[in-house]
């Protein structure tokens, strides 16, 4: 023990000396740590908010099928008298619930206030065998509970001079939808309380019936309500958590990359500082110390640096995931329309399983590094497996390259799944890491081959490149990766952003868009055309469909479409069948996007029903339609058979007279021009990919700060060499060009050999990952831009960082390095 | 060929070593003279630390001297700029080192033609001459790693000689080397550089391979004594 406490304290002596190694490591290891706890800490405040979200509008953990409200709440308001009419006629899923939004006293809190019928919903949640304890109680959200148990009933202190009353308090771990926090208590209580409040208050609620349960009779509801009451079924078509799994899961995916790279950094950083300590590890030896002793006190010693990287990793992390919450909520908002607020980032939680994998990964990554101490140390010759240049391995390299491309053309054909496109991913990545090690040396002796009659520095220069790709092939990998995802991801969101673009400019065929509510659009659709300007509403219902007798009926959003000239042009379809305007204007044709087709394997001309108007209508598939950026299924059918149920929201408007349109229309509606949608949409657009683009920046930069590193570290432990040239006459000039050249062609072999493996990593993501994960599929365009940006930036960044100390190296003595070669 | 007057060279001492806050300085060479005419070799003895390796580099032009004139080959090193330095080190300066310092990632050939290339005076008959007189042309396209250590310093003897050099520097070429081997070194330093009529000037601590030069000098408190043959 004695022993190993000696030589740990000789390695962090050590380390002091090789700090810039040990600061490589550290600097790798917060990186991968940082990045993966950032992603898993967003997630799993996304994962916990979506479990509100997926409960329903009054934060029950009840599926709400519909809701019924009144039309003209003043006048003709839900009473008491419609709810016992409905629970007597045997809906017991009926439970009456009202909400409203107060202040907290002496503070800024918004709480929302609910009143449920507390022994109607026992009563039914009772027959789910789920009594939910809501009687004579009331259930509090978890923040609000957190600050009862540290402070009394204090928090719970009401403006308006509302009391609550007096019960026991439960912590609930539901909450409303739009967020925040909330009381839910009995109804008798609600109104009680709401009665009692002060007379300026103002607080005017609504009774409200929810029909709860997964089989709601909203038929027989229809029935039995008078007309002006409103039902509104409420569409759910997917959870929350499984619509966003696909963005999740891309989170997750491009912080494994990152972890991998920074995996491999670490590697490379552990074997040049252990290859550094060689010398070191040999005295120690020769003094008598054993080798396990050797290999357990550089274990000790990586360990804490995991411990101490993992945990600042992990602190950073937090701070990271706070500052990409906004960008993650605006990309959730604009993609599925979810918001979240990722009010509870647990960091805490995932501290110690991050820094147990920094650990494991830690040690992982110095095991190669470690079997080439023990041969060092047992042959007394360092031999370097990363310097062996053999044939042998090289027909290894081929094999792997040979095996991974197998595997993939296999997965292609046996079937397509989303771990199987995964798997392609890396073995894509695995294929081109083992054709880099094979590629290396190959290109480098052509290259040295020509070289030979040039100037014989530059002859040195690519001789020695030679000797920098083995010493640094782990780095070199990190970079591949690096920019083969960086390429893969930019040309995939480079193709999507094209294709979208496309869509967009073809679908929108107005001049003008006016929103708002359904009856206001109505009305101005009217006043329009009387002003001879022609508008089309467009009509959507929430409804359900089944494709045959087998298949129950799934939620889906039905809207009209025009079947006029233009809109038949602006249709942008996968596959569409001849007589699919005629078909569609007779009502017998449908629509159906792309997602719709994919999700339940549906084709053209196949049958589905929809239920429209509370009658199922079979309708046939005529054209299966490009619908990017929506997760729904949906589907288009002549407005004829929506306009007498359905909702409308939004309206084209085909004039070119701004001004004039915007005099006709209500103040309660908005006007925006095609260009402005054009501009919302592609910026939204933008936003979803700022998160992955920003993780995928930082890995390239990460790597490539590695590649220079490790090739500026291994420069220097061979200074002599510049020593030398300089005492044969070589220019200062010419020399840092000739190094200038030798990193550039590594990187550059690097960067053109990515080039294959990114569009071969993007059609993937296009063609495969893009259609299990989102079921849309868009056309893949290789474009040269990006690559060559990637490219550009990548040999810029790698030569700026190797300058820094090029430029800044002093003018040294030659002769003091010519006396000691190292 | 060589002609240097009265020059001086001082190091400050290490920080470590200081005395008070002063910048402490030591003189390695004190107004040290030097003549050396063409085709002729010399060498330099004395103790380690003694400055002669120090001298080696002043006289090549890889050390700057604080004071003195030196006259190599026709060049006057004080008046030249780094480049024209640089240039004069590739036109008219062979090296020889004790590590042999060899371009571990060339070929034995690409390591004796890189200084002939670099002077721009490739002269692919003279140089095979040269690997023959030197024993090295079955080696020629063997990795300088694969040789021995007296087959290395022939190659770096090459190389040094490649450019047809007016002089050639030599840092204890035999230092690295066994005596047989050093002995055959030897032999082939002095004959080489005599039948190609190259001034020679050589730092060693062996008095075998000083004795063969025709001027031997030895080193003392910073100057150059010259050792009587007789």
């Amino acid at each position: 023990m004695k022993q190993a406490r000696l030589v740990v304290l000789v390695l962090l002596n050590s380390a002091r000396k090789d700090w810039t190694q040990v600061l490589f490591t550290l600097i790798a290891i917060i990186v991968g740590s940082a990045g993966l706890s950032a992603v898993l800490v967003l997630n799993n405040a996304a994962q916990s908010e979506y479990q509100s979200l997926a409960n329903n509008a009054i934060g029950l953990p009840y599926d709400i099928a519909a809701i019924i409200s009144a039309q003209q709440p003043t006048k003709n308001p839900v009473t008491k008298d419609i709810y016992s009419q409905l629970r007597n006629a045997g809906v017991s899923s009926a439970i009456a619930f009202s909400q409203i939004d107060v202040q907290l006293d002496n503070s800024q809190t918004k709480v929302t206030l609910i009143g449920v019928d507390a022994p109607a919903l026992a009563i039914f949640a009772n027959q789910l065998g789920d009594p939910l304890g809501l009687v004579e109680s009331m259930l509090v959200t978890s923040q609000l509970h957190a600050q009862i148990k540290e402070n009394g009933l204090a928090p719970l202190s009401m403006a308006f001079g509302i009391e609550l009353p007096q019960l026991p308090i439960a912590e609930s771990s539901i909450k409303p939808a739009e967020g925040g926090e909330a009381i839910i208590l009995d109804l008798y209580y609600f109104t009680q309380i709401l009665s009692v409040a002060k007379a300026d208050a103002k607080l005017p609620y609504e009774l409200k019936i929810a029909i709860l349960g997964p089989n709601a009779p909203i038929e027989q509801v229809n029935l039995l309500l008078p007309e002006h009451f409103e039902i509104k079924t409420l569409f759910k078509p997917i959870d929350p958590a499984s619509v966003t799994q696909s963005l999740h899961l891309n989170l997750i995916a491009m912080s494994i990359v990152m972890f991998i790279v920074c995996f491999f950094i670490v590697v490379n950083a552990l074997n040049l500082l252990i290859l550094g300590r060689t010398r070191t590890f040999k005295t120690l030896r020769q003094l008598g110390v054993e080798r396990r002793k050797l290999i357990l006190a550089q274990s000790f010693e990586l360990v804490l640096y995991a411990i101490v990287g993992g945990l600042v990793g992990v602190f950073a992390g937090h701070f990271l995931a706070v500052a990409l919450a906004p960008a993650l909520a605006l990309t959730l908002a604009g993609l599925y329309n979810i918001n979240i607020g990722f009010m509870h980032l647990n960091t805490p939680h995932l501290a110690l399983p991050i820094v147990a994998v920094c650990i494991v990964s830690m040690l992982l990554a110095a095991s190669l590094p470690y079997r080439q101490l023990n041969r060092s140390l047992s042959r007394q010759k360092f031999e370097s497996d990363l310097d062996s240049n053999s044939s042998r391995a090289s027909i290894v390299f081929v094999c792997i390259l040979l095996v991974s491309i197998s595997v993939s053309v296999w997965l292609w054909f046996s079937g397509n799944t989303l771990p199987g496109a995964f798997f392609m991913l890396g073995c894509v990545v695995i294929s081109g890491i083992a054709g880099l090690f094979w590629l290396y040396p190959c290109v480098i002796r052509k290259v040295v081959a020509i070289a030979e009659s040039w100037h014989p520095v530059w002859h040195w220069s690519f001789a020695h490149s030679l000797i920098v790709a083995n010493k640094t092939k782990l780095a070199s990998a990190a970079f591949m990766i690096a920019l083969v995802t960086h390429i893969g991801m930019n040309l995939m969101v480079g193709s999507f952003r094209d294709a979208t673009n496309t869509w967009l400019e073809q679908r929108l065929v107005g001049n003008f868009y006016v929103y708002g509510d359904s009856e206001s659009i109505q009305t101005v659709r009217k006043t329009l055309q009387d002003n001879n300007i022609r508008a089309f509403a467009r009509y959507q219902i929430d409804t359900q469909f089944s494709i045959d007798d087998k298949t129950p009926n799934l939620p889906i959003r039905v809207y009209s479409y025009p079947f006029d000239q233009n809109y038949q042009k602006a249709m942008l379809t996968e596959t569409i069948s001849d007589n699919a305007w005629q078909s569609f204007e007779a009502q017998q044709g449908v629509f159906i996007n792309q997602q719709f087709a994919l999700r339940h394997n549906v084709m053209l001309n196949d049958a589905i029903t929809m239920n429209i108007d509370g009658t199922p209508n079979k309708m046939f598939v005529k054209a299966i339609y490009m619908d990017y950026g929506n997760p729904f299924v949906q589907a288009l059918v002549s407005p004829a058979m929506l306009k007498a149920t359905g909702s409308t929201r939004v309206m084209s408007v085909h004039t070119e007279d701004r001004a004039n349109t915007e005099a006709l229309l209500a103040n309660n509606l908005t006007l925006y021009s095609r260009d402005d949608i054009l501009k919302v949409s592609m910026q939204a657009f933008d936003r979803t990919f700022l998160i992955t683009d920003a993780l995928n920046i930082v890995t390239l930069l990460v790597a490539v700060f590695s590649l220079t590193t490790s090739i500026i570290l291994l420069e220097q432990k061979s200074r002599y060499v510049n020593a030398l040239m300089r005492s044969f006459g070589v220019s200062r000039r010419r020399f840092t060009a000739a190094l200038f050249s030798q990193y550039g062609l590594l990187c550059l072999i690097t960067a053109i050999w990515a080039i294959p493996f990114g569009i071969a990593f993007a059609w993937l993501l296009v063609t495969q990952v893009n259609v299990f994960a989102f079921q849309w599929q868009f056309p893949f365009i290789v474009q040269t831009g990006p690559i060559l940006m990637a490219i550009f930036i990548s040999l810029a960044l790698v030569l700026s960082l190797a300058a820094i100390p090029i430029v800044k190296r002093k003018a040294f003595s030659i002769s003091g390095q010519l006396t000691c070669k190292d | 060929m060589i002609h240097a007057q009265s020059i001086s060279k001082t190091f400050a001492l290490p920080n470590g070593l200081q005395n008070g806050s002063t910048n402490q300085l030591i003189p390695i060479i004190q107004e040290l003279n030097l003549a050396i005419g063409s085709g002729q070799s010399a060498s330099i003895q004395g103790p380690s630390g003694c400055g002669k390796s120090t001298l080696l580099y002043i006289l090549c032009g890889l050390e700057k001297a604080d004071t003195g004139v030196i006259n190599v080959a026709g060049n006057v090193l004080t008046n030249l700029d780094e480049i024209q330095q640089d240039a004069f080190r590739r036109q008219h300066i062979g090296l020889v080192f004790q590590q042999f310092h060899l371009i571990d990632c060339l070929s034995v050939w690409a390591n004796i033609t890189f200084t002939a290339k670099l002077a721009n005076c490739f002269d692919q008959d003279y140089l095979n001459l040269l690997c023959e007189r030197l024993g090295l042309t079955p080696h020629k396209h063997k990795s300088v790693t694969d040789l021995s250590g007296g087959e290395q310093q022939r190659v770096a003897l090459a190389r040094a000689l490649a450019h047809k050099p007016a002089v050639l520097f030599a840092d204890e070429p035999t230092g690295n080397l066994d005596e047989k081997t050093s002995q055959s070194v030897c032999e082939l330093l002095y004959d080489t550089c005599a039948s190609l009529g190259t001034t020679l000037l050589l730092v060693t601590h062996s008095e075998e391979v000083a004795k063969r030069a025709d001027i031997q000098f030895r080193m003392h408190l910073g100057k150059l004594i010259t050792v009587d043959n007789s």
